[in-house]
């Protein structure tokens, strides 16, 4: 990564400044920022940090040197909290820099609004954007989740506490507490490519769990359905199914010869028809015969009944016939009787107008003595009529009773002759053999139809049977498929639980293995930088113990002798060299020694030229997955302050092998204690200029030939 | 210091990682590590899980890889 250019607006004490940087070339690659103390060299330093990452800055760390603690220039806020309501003032840090044949521009703006009678209150925006190999710019993004995703893989913000120092963080890296483990271990995390490996630990934690929950899902079907039951329900229904068949296949063979029978006794009730209708009518002759024979009794029988109440009247009739001839034969006028005699007696005169005399009277006297009792054959001729009324209808009666003999006399005759007629073709009495036959038939059919009724009925079992086993075989399919899915799911989550495994001892191999490297470069750096180291004092990066990174001073000679002391006489230095890491690292613990502040700037610049050195340098280690080989520019304020003689020297001398583009932001005197071990290596020169009155700075770019 | 390292092989080869996994392993790796530094996969669990449940042994056998 290279800066190619600054662009300030309102930032800070910069008003309207840029700096543009030429391409470093010919091993010049040391662009010097010369500002008097209070000049904006912090302020320069730090914009570069807000413009990538505002949130991790806090300008209240650094009030002393900025009378506000916003970006927004201190005068122009001032005059925002005075302004108006709804008055907006803005700023920004815009940075061009080049990475892996990409061009990106960031914008940071912070715009800030007199929204009430209170302090502006402010919003930070953003605006990215690339310009690829080919010089062609992409749409701008302003997502800042998107912008930071971006920058993450550039430039991430752990590695800014690994390149961007002034003083007081140089310090802060060189001492022995948390904040510095801390950015140490933020810097180490990303040159070590790191990332990868705890992202790559935190996907398959996540697979993990992932693959427990499927299992679990699985897990819970599987429960809800039990295998064993299913196959034994499958049983049952199979055997219940093959029961049912035998059972079909049993009633289809009997069937048939049912079947037959009933043919065999229908037709043999076919065959005995006529006969029966034979016998048929020779019953209803028989009947007959004896109907008639009955009524002929019956006649006979009122005959003679009749014969001996009325037959009487049959034989008076002619005796009474006589005495109605007599009677009629008297001559009394008919009607005339003693009571009329007597009416005309009592009256005068005749009913011929004559009156009666005495003689006349005393012939009717006479007469009415002569005459019959009163009325006398009236009453016989009357009962002579109703002898001969009933003898009349005694002869009717008679007479149809004959009539009525005759008849069934005649229907006797003629019947018997049938019933002889039937009896002589009749040959056999069939009627108890067709009654039998049909009794038997109809057990036959009864029998046909319980089975046909049986076979019904298996066959609609057997069709639910089927349905059933249908679904307790997808059952059985579903279990036996959920199973495998499992065992499958269960293997992937060993695989993933395997790969954490490996990728945990990996990411501890490879720590160690960088780590270690990282510390012969430290050591390294440090012997090029420190004067001491002649003096036989080294240092060390804590990284076995407790995992801890913790830069330590220890003299040689006290190492020495500690593992002297434990291995005895006979430890010489070449056997120093082959003492476990781990040993050594717990040695260095013991023995360390304390520092200067001089002595803490070198070893910091010693651990910035490691890191710087490692993260651009081919590893060792082969995997090309986690190889990261990256170059980022480093920019320092005031790195010498605490420097003086040889220790001076060297770190000025040393400066330009830490990146390939350094920013080094130092004051007049600083630079004319260095520049004769720069001059080769400087690139531009800018200038801070002191604008007491305005509070602010402004950059001017000089020329390179100084001193 | 060791020279030359292939620590995820060595560390793979003791854990005991078949060929298959071994190739699983670093295809995953590799995958994460394009996205760390190109944002490649937007969905990288799934990604991921397609790796795992890719069937080498049948890519084998059909001469796919």
């Amino acid at each position: 990564m290279r800066i190619k250019r600054v662009l300030f607006r309102n930032y800070r004490c910069f008003l309207d400044d840029e700096v543009i940087f030429s391409k470093e070339e010919d091993n010049k690659n040391i662009n010097l920022f010369i500002a008097p103390n209070g000049g904006g060299k912090t302020e320069f330093l730090f914009s570069i940090w807000w413009a990538f990452y505002p949130d991790s800055l806090n300008f209240n760390d650094f009030t002393g040197k900025e009378a506000t603690p916003y970006s927004l220039n201190g005068d122009l806020y001032r005059q925002l909290n005075n302004s108006p309501i709804g008055t907006r003032k803005e700023c920004f840090v815009e940075i061009e820099f080049e990475n892996e044949n990409f061009t990106y521009v960031i914008k940071r703006i912070e715009t800030f609004e007199k929204k009430s009678a209170r302090k502006p209150t402010s919003i930070i925006s953003c605006s990215f954007y690339v310009i690829d190999e080919n010089g062609i710019a992409k749409p701008p993004m302003s997502d800042l989740k998107e912008i930071n995703n971006n920058l993450e893989r550039i430039i991430p913000q752990k590695v800014l506490s690994g390149i961007i120092f002034d003083g007081e963080r140089m310090k802060k890296i060189s001492s022995i507490d948390n904040e510095s483990v801390k950015s140490i271990e933020g810097v180490i995390s990303d040159i070590t490519n790191k990332e990868v490996l705890i992202s790559f630990e935190s996907e398959l934690a996540s697979l993990k769990s992932h693959y427990q929950r499927l299992i679990k899902n699985y897990a819970r079907k599987l429960n809800s359905l039990d295998l064993e039951a299913v196959a034994e329900n499958i049983a049952i229904k199979e055997k219940e199914l093959k029961e049912s068949k035998l059972k079909i296949a049993s009633i289809n063979t009997k069937i048939p010869p049912l079947e037959q029978n009933i043919l065999t006794i229908s037709e043999r009730l076919r065959e005995l028809e006529p006969s029966r209708k034979i016998e048929i009518e020779l019953v209803g002759a028989t009947r007959d015969l004896k109907h008639y024979e009955d009524n002929y009794e019956k006649d006979l029988g009122s005959f003679r009944s009749l014969m001996s109440s009325e037959g009487a009247y049959m034989l008076i009739n002619k005796l009474t016939n006589n005495l109605e001839s007599i009677i009629n034969n008297t001559d009394v006028p008919l009607g005339l009787n003693v009571k009329i005699v007597e009416n005309i007696l009592e009256r005068d005169s005749c009913i011929c107008g004559n009156t009666f005399n005495d003689h006349m009277r005393q012939n009717l006297f006479e007469l009415n003595k002569k005459l019959p009792p009163n009325d006398i054959n009236a009453t016989i001729k009357e009962q002579c009529k109703i002898i001969q009324s009933n003898a009349k209808k005694t002869k009717e009666n008679l007479k149809k009773l004959y009539k009525s003999m005759d008849e069934n006399y005649q229907s006797i005759e003629e019947t018997k002759n049938n019933v002889n007629a039937l009896k002589t073709k009749l040959t056999e009495s069939v009627d108890n053999i067709v009654v039998k036959l049909e009794v038997e038939r109809a057990k036959l059919e009864d029998k046909l139809n319980a089975m046909k009724s049986e076979k019904e009925g298996l066959l609609k079992k057997i069709v639910q049977l089927n349905e059933e086993l249908k679904k307790q075989y997808e059952i059985q399919k579903n279990l036996a498929e959920t199973k495998a899915e499992i065992n499958e799911l269960q293997t992937r989550k060993d695989f993933v639980e395997k790969s954490l495994v490996a990728v945990k001892l990996i990411q501890e191999e490879y720590r160690l293995i960088a780590l270690s490297e990282i510390n012969l470069l430290f050591k390294d750096a440090y012997k090029n930088i420190s004067e001491d180291y002649r003096n036989g004092r080294r240092a060390y990066l804590t990284h076995k113990l407790n995992k801890k990174y913790l830069m330590l001073t220890y003299n040689d000679a006290d190492l020495y002798n500690y593992f002297k002391d434990i291995k005895g006489s006979n430890l010489d230095e070449d056997s120093l060299g082959e003492i476990d890491e781990n040993e050594v690292e717990k040695a260095i613990n013991e023995i360390k020694i304390s520092n200067s502040t001089g002595q803490q700037t070198v070893l910091s610049l010693a651990f910035v030229k490691a890191i710087l050195d490692y993260s651009r340098r081919e590893s060792n280690i082969r995997d090309k997955e986690l190889k990261k080989v990256k170059s980022y520019p480093v920019v320092i304020d005031a790195p010498f302050s605490d420097l003086s003689g040889e220790n001076l020297d060297n770190a000025a001398a040393s400066i330009n092998g830490f990146s390939e583009q350094v920013l080094l932001l130092i004051n007049n005197e600083s630079f004319n204690s260095i520049k004769e071990n720069i001059r080769e290596s400087i690139n531009s020169v800018h200038f801070f200029h002191k604008n007491k009155e305005k509070q602010c700075s402004t950059i001017e770019k000089g020329g390179v030939a100084i001193g | 210091m060791k020279r030359e390292q292939n620590i995820i092989d060595e560390v793979l080869n003791e854990q005991r990682f078949t060929k298959d996994e071994m190739n699983k392993f670093k295809k995953m790796l590799t995958t994460i590590t394009e996205n760390k530094k190109y944002g490649f996969h937007r969905n990288l669990k799934s990604e991921l899980i397609s790796i795992i449940e890719r069937d080498d042994n049948n890519a084998d056998k059909k001469g796919i890889i």
